[in-house]
């Protein structure tokens, strides 16, 4: 199945040439371009990676992120920056992101972390799925 | 006169640091469209290669985001150029105007960031003083950046530069009321020190949402 992403950044030219390219390696992607807007996408639908861009209007991506986490502590998100420096990623971390890349990206370096963000998902899913059904085995008393 | 005091060292440097780490962030971002769109280029053309038809449009639609972006990053390093150039001679003769407009420019992404509009309505043709052109641009940023806190709900800012008489006028309104404030808040030190070393004077509307800095006509040069 394709990775299905959302890129949150301000920049529409960005969004527009990034998504093309990973819509040609087989990803299914949305975008945004403002975080509000986006919290609502994510609210209605089921994303493997979010991509979100450090510096936007009115709500940066780590205050994004927070908001994300508190809702779906699940959700992989990859924070963009143009300075990716020591500071940035601790903080990125400490709120719960799983990675950063910095602009220019190397689109295969995103690309291998949006299938790292994709894998963790299944992971975390698995564990779910094994844990309630170990559940409903032990309730039953097997 | 004391250049050395801490609080014009420091409102000096910090002004200096926001406008160019600002400046630097727009033009990672320009980069960052640049290297996407080429890089899209680069797929469609090994797709090409592979057989697959080539898409003119898409390859068009590249080309012209990076022409695009291109002029975009120039018009940024001539504005940072044209900042960092305003040091190179403490005092001299200066176009308020191009003052204003370039300020507009250097600060746009950082009130974008916020959702703030700001307009700018200048003379036809220029309005010089001797004045210290940096210390000026300065002075105007610590003024929007007070009026960013406090903006009324239209979040749109009006810098208006105006010649009466003798005088420069430089209105910056669009702030909601700020009378609630002690009046020893405003001006601040720094503010009141560019303000004086501009031989200008301050206005302040606290009522009104209103900040009017006059430069006075012992500066003027005709």
């Amino acid at each position: 199945m394709p990775e299905k992403v959302l890129i949150v950044d301000d920049e529409k030219d960005f969004l527009d040439s990034v998504s093309e390219r990973l819509g040609l390696r087989g990803m299914q992607v949305s975008t945004s371009t403002h975080p509000k807007e986006a919290l609502k996408k994510i609210e209605n639908e089921s994303f493997d990676a979010v991509i979100l861009d450090f510096q936007m209007p009115e709500m940066d991506g780590l205050a994004v992120l927070e908001v994300l986490k508190k809702k779906n502590p699940d959700l992989q998100v990859i924070l963009l920056t143009g300075h990716a420096t020591v500071e940035r990623g601790i903080e990125a971390m400490k709120l719960g992101a799983l990675d950063f890349v910095e602009k220019p990206i190397d689109l295969e370096t995103l690309t291998k972390k949006i299938k790292q963000a994709k894998a963790q998902k299944m992971l975390i899913v698995e564990k779910k799925v094994e844990d309630r059904i170990q559940k409903i085995i032990t309730d039953k008393g097997w | 006169m004391d250049y050395n005091r801490p609080a014009v060292y420091q409102s000096g440097l910090q002004f200096f640091g926001t406008i160019s780490a600002s400046a630097s962030h727009e033009i990672k971002n320009t980069l960052a469209v640049i290297s996407e769109s080429a890089g899209l280029m680069q797929d469609l053309l090994l797709a090409a290669e592979h057989g697959r038809a080539l898409d003119e449009s898409r390859l068009k639609k590249s080309i012209e985001r990076i022409q695009a972006n291109v002029v975009r990053g120039d018009g940024i390093v001539k504005n940072m150029n044209a900042f960092v150039h305003s040091v190179d001679r403490i005092f001299r003769q200066t176009d308020v105007v191009m003052v204003v407009d370039l300020i507009a420019a250097l600060v746009k992404r950082l009130l974008d960031m916020q959702g703030i509009s700001l307009k700018t309505e200048t003379p036809t043709g220029p309005a010089v003083v001797v004045t210290a052109p940096f210390f000026l641009k300065n002075l105007i940023w610590l003024l929007i950046d007070f009026a960013i806190a406090r903006v009324a709900a239209s979040k749109i800012l009006c810098l208006v530069v105006e010649k009466r008489g003798d005088c420069i006028e430089i209105d910056l309104s669009g702030l909601e009321s700020f009378d609630e404030l002690p009046s020893d808040c405003l001006p601040t030190e720094p503010m009141q020190f560019l303000v004086d070393m501009l031989e200008s004077e301050l206005e302040i509307d606290a009522d009104g949402g209103r900040l009017m800095l006059r430069l006075r006509s012992v500066s003027r040069v005709d």
